[in-house]
């Protein structure tokens, strides 16, 4: 993932969980440079140290081959002293107190224990020993103190019961940053993008911008006024529309009743399907105007009852033509869709098989799940009238059909693009054309 | 029988007047919404063909005061606008039916006489198609004022086509229209009885004739 892409909640947990792990790290670390070692981390240290460097002898006596660390710590604190004693002998290093000298050699019984020196003006660790029972080895050391720096580069060397506990909690302090600020930022923006999801076709609806994070709320206006322009932009659009489509049908309305009064039977018929062709053209183009113009309201959606109503309309179109329809499908077949434009759609394509191949008589439509509407007639075919995709184009029609429009097919194709349906011409196996439309499930 | 007519096209008007007129009784115009109800308070009317698009506003907004009369006059609405929210609207306000423009004159005269036809049946239980007359209070159909007897089921599948003669009556429609929510429907039943009123109804000397549509469902024509 680039790092442009990167979710803006998930920088700023990390930025978040980093700042918060880092001045825990600096407060641990002015701790430590305030209080600084009484004495007991280092000595922990040297005694650590010495119990590496101790052998014992055959005879069970105690001897020191000094690690190359211990060799160091010795040049470090030039007071460093030390006595190691076994149940058989004992060793020494430095400059041993004279209290410590006079019980030296001595082996007592393993049990905690702390000295303290208290001559200065405050109390001091001298030696602490904290013996199991099974211990063999008792190590008495002293006059080494650690700086703060030291303090610090011990406690990372060899983690002691605070320090982890201080990189637990970071931890977890870091892990919960992580998961919680996320959605504390993401729950918001996930509220206000279902919203907008909501907001779909239907005209007036807004996001709410009152309850939105300060940070959003630009966004939702913005995105309210965008919306605005968009109702408007297709407010106006409509009422073009309908302007277009009045303005249009009342002349030719006008003229179909002037119509009656011709005397001559046969230039009227003539005249008249010229009128009913142009009004079938102004009535396709607001169809496909409106269909590339106009929001669709998308919802789950039985074909079955809406290819039925379709079918049901052309009926009487059907039968002037001596045309008999037949529906084939009963069991629901549910798709996401437009009604009115699937019903649109249909009406164009029963139309076309009604005026294309009414000649076989009869014109099959078929509902089949998942989502296949088939319109199959049986007349003569698209044949080579039409050359690949160009069916579907505005105005194309076949070579020797004089009667069509071209629109149909573009209405459909539209219909069949806003749903994202497949649409597939095809010869009718005997003979005609089949047309099908497989819309997703 | 007495008709309105409400459009405000000057020469579509006149023309829409005298051809009502000729076919069904006597008609008066109307150019505007105010004139519209001022005539509707005069007198009643049995049928109103109006046109949405009028200069002083949407005539929808009449159809529900015309709703409220005594006795209702059919309602037939002519537009121009065949946005499918458009025709929605009309009906939904209580248009009995709508007509696109442009129109086939017989067309016209057709859907004119089907809304008043239903109307007629709502509010005074008689409508007829060709020679026959179907009683919805004495739930008797006569051919030539002979009265047929019909079981109970195809009575009422009668009346369901009657009442959208000229209409395709969808499957669903006549089950509904036929079977109450205990009934078990068989799916063929519909067929059977059909088929049946069918040969009642030629044997009878009906000129009345029903359709099927196959998947589809019926249609009753003259």
């Amino acid at each position: 993932m680039s790092l442009k892409s990167r979710s803006i909640a998930s920088s700023a947990a990390m930025l978040l969980g980093g700042l918060i792990s880092a001045l825990l790290f600096c407060l641990f670390l002015g701790f430590i440079a305030f209080y600084g070692d009484d004495g007991a981390l280092a000595q922990y240290d040297m005694a650590a140290e010495i119990k590496r460097s101790v052998r014992t002898d055959e005879a069970g006596r105690p001897q020191i081959a000094p690690t190359r660390r211990l060799l160091r710590f010795q040049r470090q604190f030039p007071a460093l002293w030390y006595v190691v004693t076994t149940p058989k002998g004992s060793v020494s290093y430095g400059e041993i107190p004279a209290r410590v000298a006079a019980g030296r050699a001595l082996w007592d019984a393993p049990q905690p224990r702390s000295t303290y020196d208290a001559g200065g003006s405050e109390l001091r660790l001298v030696q602490s020993t904290r013996a199991g029972e099974g211990a063999s080895v008792l190590i008495e050391v002293g006059g080494a103190i650690y700086s703060s720096a030291e303090t610090v580069v011990s406690l990372l060397r060899e983690p002691d019961m605070t320090s982890t506990l201080l990189v637990a909690v970071m931890t977890i302090i870091i892990l919960a940053t992580i998961l919680v600020v996320p959605t504390l930022i993401v729950r918001p923006v996930r509220r206000a993008a279902a919203a907008a999801e909501d907001i779909g076709a239907r005209d007036g609806v807004r996001l709410p911008v009152d309850n939105q994070p300060t940070e959003l709320k630009p966004l939702a206006v913005a995105f309210n006024r965008a919306l605005d322009r968009i109702d408007a932009a297709t407010a106006e659009q409509r009422r073009f529309l309908s302007n277009a489509a009045h303005e249009l049908r009342t002349p030719l309305t006008r003229l179909r009743t002037r119509l009656e009064r011709v005397e001559d039977r046969e230039i009227k018929a003539e005249l008249v399907g010229e009128l009913h062709s142009l009004s079938a053209t102004v009535t396709m183009l607001l169809q496909l105007a409106r269909l590339t113009s106009q929001p669709m309201e998308m919802q789950r959606i039985d074909l079955v009852p809406v290819v039925r109503d379709a079918v049901a309309r052309e009926v009487p179109t059907a039968l002037a033509s001596g045309v008999e329809l037949e529906l084939r499908g009963e069991a629901p077949v549910t798709v996401s869709g437009s009604a009115q434009a699937i019903g649109i759609g249909l009406s164009n394509l029963l139309r076309n098989a009604i005026q294309h191949g009414g000649s076989g008589g009869r014109v099959v439509i078929e509902v089949a799940a998942p989502g296949r509407v088939s319109v199959i007639d049986f007349g003569p075919g698209i044949g080579t009238a039409y050359d690949g995709r160009a069916v579907v184009e505005p105005f194309a029609r076949g070579k020797q059909d004089a009667a069509g429009t071209g629109l149909g097919l573009a209405i459909v194709a539209q219909v069949a693009a806003l749903h994202g349906a497949g649409l597939a011409i095809e010869e009718t196996p005997g003979g005609g054309t089949t047309v099908t439309l497989n819309f997703p499930h | 029988m007495r008709l309105l007519v409400i459009e405000d096209d000057a020469s579509l008007g006149p023309w829409l007047r005298d051809a009502l007129e000729a076919a069904l009784g006597g008609a008066d115009l109307v150019t505007t919404l105010d004139e519209a109800q001022a005539a509707l308070q005069v007198r009643p009317f049995d049928l109103v063909v109006m046109d949405r698009r009028l200069p002083d506003g949407d005539a929808v907004t009449l159809i529900a005061s015309m709703r409220r009369l005594t006795p209702r006059p059919s309602i037939l609405v002519l537009t121009a606008l065949d946005d499918p929210n458009d025709i929605a609207k009309a009906l939904d306000a209580g248009a009995d039916d709508y007509l696109a423009k442009p129109f086939e004159p017989v067309e016209l005269i057709a859907r004119a006489r089907a809304v008043l036809r239903r109307n007629q049946l709502d509010q005074k239980g008689m409508t007829s198609v060709a020679n026959l007359r179907f009683d919805t209070f004495a739930r008797t159909a006569y051919v030539d004022d002979h009265p047929l007897i019909l079981p109970r089921r195809e009575l009422a599948l009668l009346e369901a086509l009657m009442r959208r003669a000229g209409q395709v009556v969808l499957r669903e429609a006549l089950d509904n229209a036929v079977y109450g929510f205990d009934d078990e429907i068989q799916s063929n039943a519909i067929d059977a009885h059909l088929s049946r009123l069918r040969k009642r109804l030629r044997e009878a000397g009906c000129r009345a004739e029903i359709k099927a549509l196959r998947g589809i469902g019926y249609l009753m024509s003259e």
